[in-house]
């Protein structure tokens, strides 16, 4: 085991496939020189090259258009958005060109792309630069979409993407950017599709995405010294969904909340909410909850973000008023 | 009471389904758990099944109709129901219902909120796992919601019902164990009650030992003489006859605050059988000899056996002989059998040493007689007079003839 921070364990996936694969590729503004906006590329530039690490114009449409094309036809692109806030200007390219390129040509061609951007407020970039938007893409069929929480599960996660032949939208969280822990030390994968058990307890489950997973966690910490065990899963993956995985967690505790940074109407969250009443409701004591944030547009105050982001000690409340 | 099948809501968003497929027609009986119609909502198809059994009395929804969810669409009869009454009834009901809503829809619509305010209020929360945990266990909810009070019920809810109920059983079942209700019979009822009436009456026991080597000698006559010999209690009911005779206050009946004396000696004989006691009466017993009192007695006695009596033979007694010699007991007090005024009660016969006139030692068979009186109606004296008479024919049965 190496202890590395979440953005260097991205860079290790992109690099370990690089070298595998010589079809791999990443693009973005400022991913070359400067090292990408948050230092995700960093070096890969020096490794690989300007052929391989492509510095592109401010052109979020060119960027993800460029990496659908190169994905038709025979490259597995990287492409990466500086803030997933940007993925409007760029929406056609995933939502009519990425996702349906496949279906549309009979499966004549293939989109191996995957679409890099942190999402997340938390940090003061207000309201244009901080936005969760799961639920743009979780919609669309023909988009694989990931959100990792650990380190180690974007390493896996960020290779399984590269190598699947359909497009991934592979949100990172910003504040996770510099948080450490274990990855293992051997080549490894994490399959899309499989979610992850971060904590077993039989009281009641928490599905928690991103940065959720550690408020989560937190709160799990704080409410065991009560005697009240949580069960806090982590998707990984928003699509494919382990429904297995959370609806045999909520038969075992009868209780579902669920936690993510989006704006609560009609989030991810409402989906696991959706498919746990319709698959899951006779396993329930109590009504499922949603930990969310307000729907309002982030503010950039720093005192007024942080009452817009739900807090562990909210996770606690609705643990609580489930019991 | 005849009921209606309503259309099921079978999912949250459901708010109609349509009838696809009737499994059942008009007269077709039903079990409970049988699949009555198919119903096909946007999402499903589902077969709806019986919640109660029943007869199908009429189809108010035919197939293809679409129907909102709860609104009634067949009615079931009860067992035993006519169904085209019940369809007649529903009708009638239905189309005067339809009126009467129409009527208080334009008088009182406040009065319809009110009411529909205190049907919520009735409404048991239930999760939805509790539910289903309930309905697998097959638990009441409505039990369930007696403990728990007002909070919503959780399956932890449904367990610790169904463990109190486990405990309660237990408990029921440990008391069982050591104490077993038997069912009983009419007859047990009424001795019951007969001898708790009988019970009222203040009773007062005399008891006399009497020899009877004398009818045991009288006995084995017979015995050497003819096929059929009288037993030692035909016997005994000849000397009782013959005692009562020259007693009439004895052979006599006490009817609220009434005395009453008898010319037919009416002998009751107490019989033990499987399901209790019977006392058959020989009526106008003073007519018989002793040999047609044997045969009336072992008549009466087989035909009691047989529970082949009728109420008439049961009836009527004016005086009451039980015994309970065969069982070796020595001597009881009997419960007189009302109206009667007296009982008499015959122990078992022993033999016993005793010392003659002239000193010597001999051995001699006794028994005892215990006669029980309503001191209501006789004194002890005269209960002793009848006693002693009694005695005198035993001892000394060729005085009777």
């Amino acid at each position: 085991m190496k202890n590395l921070t979440y953005a260097e364990a991205l860079r290790e996936a992109m690099a370990e496939e690089m070298e595998k694969d010589s079809s791999v590729f990443i693009m973005g503004e400022d991913v070359g020189v400067f090292g990408g906006c948050f230092g995700v590329t960093g070096d890969l530039v020096q490794r690989f090259g300007e052929d391989r690490v492509r510095d592109t114009p401010i052109t979020e449409t060119a960027i993800v258009g460029g990496a659908v094309g190169a994905a038709m036809t025979g490259s597995r692109p990287i492409a990466e958005l500086m803030f997933a806030s940007f993925m409007g200007v760029a929406m056609d390219e995933v939502f009519n060109q990425a996702a349906k390129m496949c279906y549309m040509t009979g499966g004549q061609a293939k989109v191996p792309m995957v679409l890099r951007t942190p999402v997340g407020g938390g940090i003061g970039a207000a309201a244009q630069h901080s936005v969760c938007n799961e639920s743009w893409v979780v919609g669309i069929p023909g988009l694989k979409v990931v959100l990792p929480s650990t380190p180690a599960d974007a390493k896996g996660l960020l290779k399984s993407a590269i190598r699947d032949d359909n497009p991934v939208i592979f949100f990172e969280h910003k504040v996770l950017y510099e948080t450490k822990g274990e990855v293992p030390e051997e080549d490894y994968t994490i399959p899309l599709g499989k979610a992850d058990i971060k904590r077993e307890g039989d009281d009641a489950t928490i599905i928690a995405t991103g940065m959720f997973v550690r408020k989560a966690l937190e709160a799990a910490d704080q409410l065991a010294k009560e005697g009240i065990e949580l069960e806090v899963i982590d998707p990984r993956s928003l699509v494919p969904l382990d429904k297995e995985t959370i609806l045999a967690s909520v038969d075992k505790t009868g209780r579902a909340i669920i936690a993510t940074e989006e704006t609560k109407r009609g989030s991810f969250a409402s989906e696991v909410a959706a498919v746990i009443s319709e698959e899951g409701l006779y396993s329930l004591e109590a009504p499922i909850l949603r930990v969310c944030s307000e729907d309002t547009p982030v503010p950039f105050s720093t005192v007024l973000e942080q009452a817009y982001l739900p807090s562990t000690e909210d996770i606690i409340t609705a643990v609580k008023s489930s019991l | 009471m005849a009921q209606e099948i309503v259309m099921p809501k079978l999912g949250l968003t459901m708010e109609k389904g349509k009838i696809v497929k009737w499994y059942k027609q008009v007269g077709d009986e039903i079990a409970k758990g049988e699949v009555i119609f198919e119903v096909e909502t946007e999402k499903i198809t589902n077969e709806v099944e019986a919640n109660f059994e029943g007869e199908l009395a009429k189809i108010i929804e035919e197939e293809g109709a679409t129907v909102a969810v709860t609104e009634a669409v067949a009615v079931m009869a009860e067992a035993g129901e006519d169904i085209e009454q019940v369809a007649v009834n529903y009708s009638k009901n239905e189309s005067s219902k339809a009126s009467k809503e129409e009527e208080e829809k334009e008088e009182a619509p406040k009065k319809k909120v009110k009411k529909k305010e205190k049907k919520k209020r009735k409404r048991i929360k239930v999760s939805p796992k509790a539910k289903r945990v309930a309905k697998e266990k097959g638990v009441e909810i409505e039990e369930v919601a007696k403990i728990t009070g007002g909070k919503r019920i959780t399956s932890d809810d449904i367990d610790k019902y169904l463990e109190a109920q486990v405990e309660k059983k237990e408990e029921e079942t440990k008391a069982e164990e050591t104490k077993n209700k038997q069912d009983l019979s009419q007859m047990r009822l009424t001795i019951a009650n007969r001898l708790a009436q009988s019970w009222k009456a203040p009773h007062i026991y005399l008891r006399s030992e009497v020899e009877v080597d004398e009818i045991i000698r009288l006995r084995e006559k017979f015995k050497e003489n003819q096929e059929q010999a009288p037993s030692l209690t035909d016997i005994i009911s000849k000397a009782v006859i013959t005692s009562l005779k020259q007693h009439p206050n004895i052979n006599a009946t006490w009817e609220e605050d009434n005395y009453y004396l008898h010319d037919n000696i009416n002998l009751g004989l107490a019989v033990a059988v499987e399901e209790g006691l019977i006392v058959p009466v020989i009526k106008k017993a003073q007519r018989y000899n002793l040999m047609e009192l044997s045969n009336q007695t072992k008549e009466l006695a087989q035909k009691g056996r047989n529970d082949n009596l009728d109420l008439d033979k049961l009836q009527g007694g004016t005086f009451t002989i039980t015994n309970l010699g065969m069982y070796g007991i020595d001597e009881f007090t009997a419960i007189i059998n009302p109206p009667q005024v007296a009982i008499l009660a015959v122990g078992t016969i022993k033999d016993i040493l005793y010392k003659n006139e002239v000193g010597e030692i001999r051995e001699k068979k006794v028994m005892n007689l215990t006669l029980g009186l309503d001191h209501r109606a006789i004194d002890g004296a005269m209960g002793a007079e009848f006693l002693q008479t009694l005695k005198s024919y035993i001892e000394n049965p060729a005085l009777m003839i």
